[in-house]
């Protein structure tokens, strides 16, 4: 469900780009790398690998 | 010195070579019935992620900043992608997925992400001399199909995770089919 939400973030990033939003599809970028840092930093602290 | 037409064009190209990387993704996912494991996730992420950077030169024209966004995604790729290729150097390990060309497809992503790292330097190196002129029918033109495959990404990792934690060594689609021991 974390995942979908940072996909999401990112589909909305590319819309407001394509309507030509600057200040939102800026934000947008930046709160998807920071979403998916995030992402990284919680399954990287996860007792379990992230791949087999 | 680049001038505005083969900028353009270079934006372009960017665009369409992260739409053809993440088709591939999704071509192995849903034709050979490889599921993606979380880091392969963060992986399709950060590509769509390395698109803010020609995608808001092509609708606003090129900025440092545009570019500082697309280095700042590959970089997270590139640890992406390189975490995964520690997580199966052991050997004896064979590695998660089939390989593409004797390589697995994490490790082409780290190549990507460091070309992806270079090619993004010499754009700012080129400084003014790679300027976009503004175009808002190419950009939405260009980010149609990416719009379509971040919106794939997310449906697919919805039916694959469900409203949980994505699995470490994904198995089956929990929308799709429920887990062996919940009857």
């Amino acid at each position: 469900m974390d995942q979908v939400v940072v996909f999401t973030i990112l589909v909305a990033a590319i819309v407001a780009t394509g309507f030509g939003l600057r200040s939102l599809a800026l934000g947008l970028w930046g709160a998807a790398l920071l979403a998916l840092v995030g992402e990284y930093l919680f399954h990287a602290t996860e007792r379990l690998p992230l791949a087999l | 010195m680049l001038g505005q037409r083969a900028a353009r064009c270079a934006n372009l190209l960017a665009l369409a070579g992260i739409t053809a990387i993440l088709t591939g993704a999704f071509v192995v996912q849903f034709a050979r019935g490889e599921l993606p494991c979380p880091l392969c996730n963060l992986q399709r992420a950060a590509f769509l992620a390395m698109a803010a950077g020609p995608a808001l030169n092509l609708a606003f024209g090129a900025r440092p900043r545009h570019y500082g966004l697309t280095l700042l995604a590959a970089v997270l790729g590139a640890i992406f992608s390189g975490r995964q290729m520690l997580l199966h150097i052991t050997p004896g390990d064979p590695g998660y997925g089939a390989p593409l060309f004797g390589v697995h497809l994490y490790s082409w992503a780290f190549g990507v992400f460091v070309l992806a790292i270079v090619l993004t330097a010499v754009m700012l190196v080129l400084g003014e001399s790679s300027d976009v002129r503004p175009s808002k029918r190419l950009a939405r033109l260009a980010l149609a199909p990416l719009a379509l495959l971040a919106a794939l990404g997310a449906g697919a990792t919805l039916l694959q995770c469900g409203f949980g934690l994505c699995p470490d060594n994904p198995a089956h689609y929990r929308l799709l089919q429920p887990a062996p021991n919940s009857g």
